[in-house]
């Protein structure tokens, strides 16, 4: 028998919560706008796929840092083995890439199983310093087994197979790409907003006492926030190494490219559906038009700029956007 | 009636402190039962070693006759066991309801069934007009009332109350009372820490005092009152 909705429910037994179905609507017309980019402004093409694949990875950053409250500073980590897994495969295998991705996000969530099996035991700082030294050791591993990786040297990559037909290679291929997996972290994150288990890792981020009081394994549920995290994140590394052609240890594994990836999700607003997304576009268009405006000193100026967030709008863009608009 | 808790030599040490030394307590299905005792006595020791927010030194624990010494936390949550934090602890980015929805998700997974719950929890407790607030926006009063709110929503069959009524004003201490009164009709058991003894004497069926993390007396409130050791660890006499 199937259960049919309550059709007389009054507000007063089934109040709102959050803002569901609105932001549901934002992120599709949003998306939809996105498509049009790569016929609008074909010379910024480069540039758009940069920021659709960063917010799609600073939004799967989101899942572990903005809504489980788990700060990680080693996030390079499955962008490097999604980049190297995929490469490696095409080159020594011939493997073709999508299948390469696929195997690299099963290298990822093995690899966040066992990193969060061991260092979700650690609260507060210690879980963010760990992951600072996972991501360098993983950094150093890639750097000195030649063997297996290529070494410092890098790899890149051979002629790819056409994907349904299509260049891999071509910006605007990347550009729809990167787009679809910006949906797939959308779509998780409006999930997190309303379930039980997006519920579940907020009540840890607010509060882990109060949510194991109330029922709530963290670690088990952080693990589980840790695996999505790391398979969306990998899917992207595998992509930006498809977009780079050519990369290396020292660039993949960066703390750099980690702390990045979690700059975007503050700036923008972590834990809320569009943060990720917003901080990325700022970061990544900012530091291009800053480029242009202030060289030499566009490091200087987004600096400050990060600075006057972090005073003005500690909770992110998003969140103080949506504070002035209620008020 | 059966036993809902049972500690045995139930014992915690910090360092050199014994905060909770050797205590046998047992409360009833059905009963209040406070938990009394100066500053420093061991009470929210006691709570915390209870709802397993602290691991034991020494001694069981039981609830409903199955050894839970080990068990954690929120395993504790899951067999029924509620509490309050005395520092109260809320989910400060998330709305009153989804505060409340957070626990009724252990009872009622499907997220509609887990609103409803709530939504009766909030209504029971007088915070549905502020259902759609922030938790941080509440006052003092309205935090308390969230936090046993919370506990609530799991439909515990044992309540541990940590100092709801303290910081109150009469008209909220009085709302507060005629709620505990409620939730015990409903069959929950609870554990309440007060300091307020007026509130403490009129809820309560049984008395334990605490002192030094010892038990040093327990009976009904008359007995408790006209106790010599108890009015000694209050006054002290030397």
């Amino acid at each position: 028998m199937r259960r049919t909705p309550p059709s007389g429910s009054h507000p007063a037994t089934r109040p709102r919560i959050g803002a569901g179905t609105s932001s549901l609507t934002g992120a599709l017309v949003l998306l939809a706008l996105l498509t049009f980019y790569p016929a609008a402004f074909p010379s910024f093409i480069t540039l758009g796929v940069t920021i659709v694949l960063f917010a799609a990875m600073a939004s799967a950053w989101d899942v572990l840092g903005g809504w489980t409250g788990q700060l990680s500073l080693g996030h390079a980590v499955f962008v490097g083995i999604g980049a190297y897994t995929m490469a490696l495969l095409v080159l020594r295998n011939g493997v073709a890439p999508w299948w390469g991705a696929m195997v690299g996000m099963g290298a990822s969530v093995v690899v966040a199983a066992m990193w969060g099996g061991v260092t979700f035991r650690l609260r507060g700082p210690y879980f963010a310093l760990a992951s600072i030294a996972v991501a360098e050791m993983t950094r150093i591993v890639a750097n000195n087994w030649a063997r297996l990786t290529g070494g410092a040297e890098g790899i890149s990559l051979p002629t790819l197979p056409l994907f349904l037909g299509l260049d891999l290679f071509s910006r605007r291929v990347e550009f729809y790409m990167a787009l679809i997996l910006l949906g797939l972290a959308l779509a998780v994150a409006w999930w997190l907003q309303r379930s039980r288990f997006g519920y579940h890792l907020q009540a840890i981020r607010e509060d882990e006492d109060a949510a194991m009081a109330l029922g709530i394994n963290p670690t088990r549920e952080k693990v589980w926030a840790f695996l999505a995290s790391a398979a969306l994140t990998s899917l992207g590394g595998s992509l930006y190494g498809i977009f780079l052609g050519f990369f290396e240890p020292r660039g993949m594994f960066s703390l750099d490219l980690s702390v990045q990836l979690a700059l975007m999700a503050y700036i923008g607003g972590a834990g809320t559906l569009f943060g990720p997304l917003i901080g990325a576009g700022l970061l990544v268009g900012g530091s291009e038009v800053l480029r242009i405006y202030f060289p030499g000193k566009s490091l200087f100026v987004y600096g400050v700029l990060i600075i006057l967030v972090v005073l003005f709008a500690p909770d992110g863009l998003s969140t103080a956007v949506r504070r002035a608009r209620r008020a | 009636m059966p036993e809902v808790l049972r500690t045995e030599r139930l014992t915690r040490v910090f360092g050199g402190l014994v905060a909770v030394n050797e205590v046998e307590f047992a409360a009833e299905e059905g009963e209040i039962v406070g938990l009394i005792g100066p500053n420093g006595a061991g009470k929210t020791t006691f709570f915390n070693l209870v709802s397993g927010a602290l691991r034991v030194s020494g001694g069981r624990i039981f609830f409903q006759g199955r050894e839970i010494t080990h068990a954690p936390a929120y395993r504790r949550a899951e067999l029924g066991i509620g509490r309050t934090f005395q520092v109260m602890k809320p989910f400060p980015r998330l709305t009153v309801m989804e505060n409340v929805l957070v626990g009724a998700f252990l009872r009622h997974p499907s997220r509609l069934a887990a609103e409803r719950w709530a939504a009766e929890i909030l209504k029971m407790m007088g915070l549905s007009e502020f259902a759609a607030a922030s938790a941080r926006s509440l006052t003092t009063a309205g935090r308390k009332r969230l936090e046993i709110a919370r506990a609530l929503a799991l439909n515990p069959t044992l309540l541990l109350l940590d100092e709801v009524v303290a910081g109150l004003n009469p008209v909220e201490a009085e709302g507060t009372v005629e709620l505990i009164r409620r939730i015990r009709d409903r069959g929950t058991t609870i554990i309440m820490v007060e300091h307020i003894m007026r509130v403490i004497m009129g809820l309560s069926d049984r008395i334990v005092v605490l002192t030094h993390g010892r038990k040093i007396a327990e009976g009904t409130p008359p007995q408790v009152a006209s106790n010599p050791d108890v009015i000694n660890a209050y006054l002290g006499t030397h």
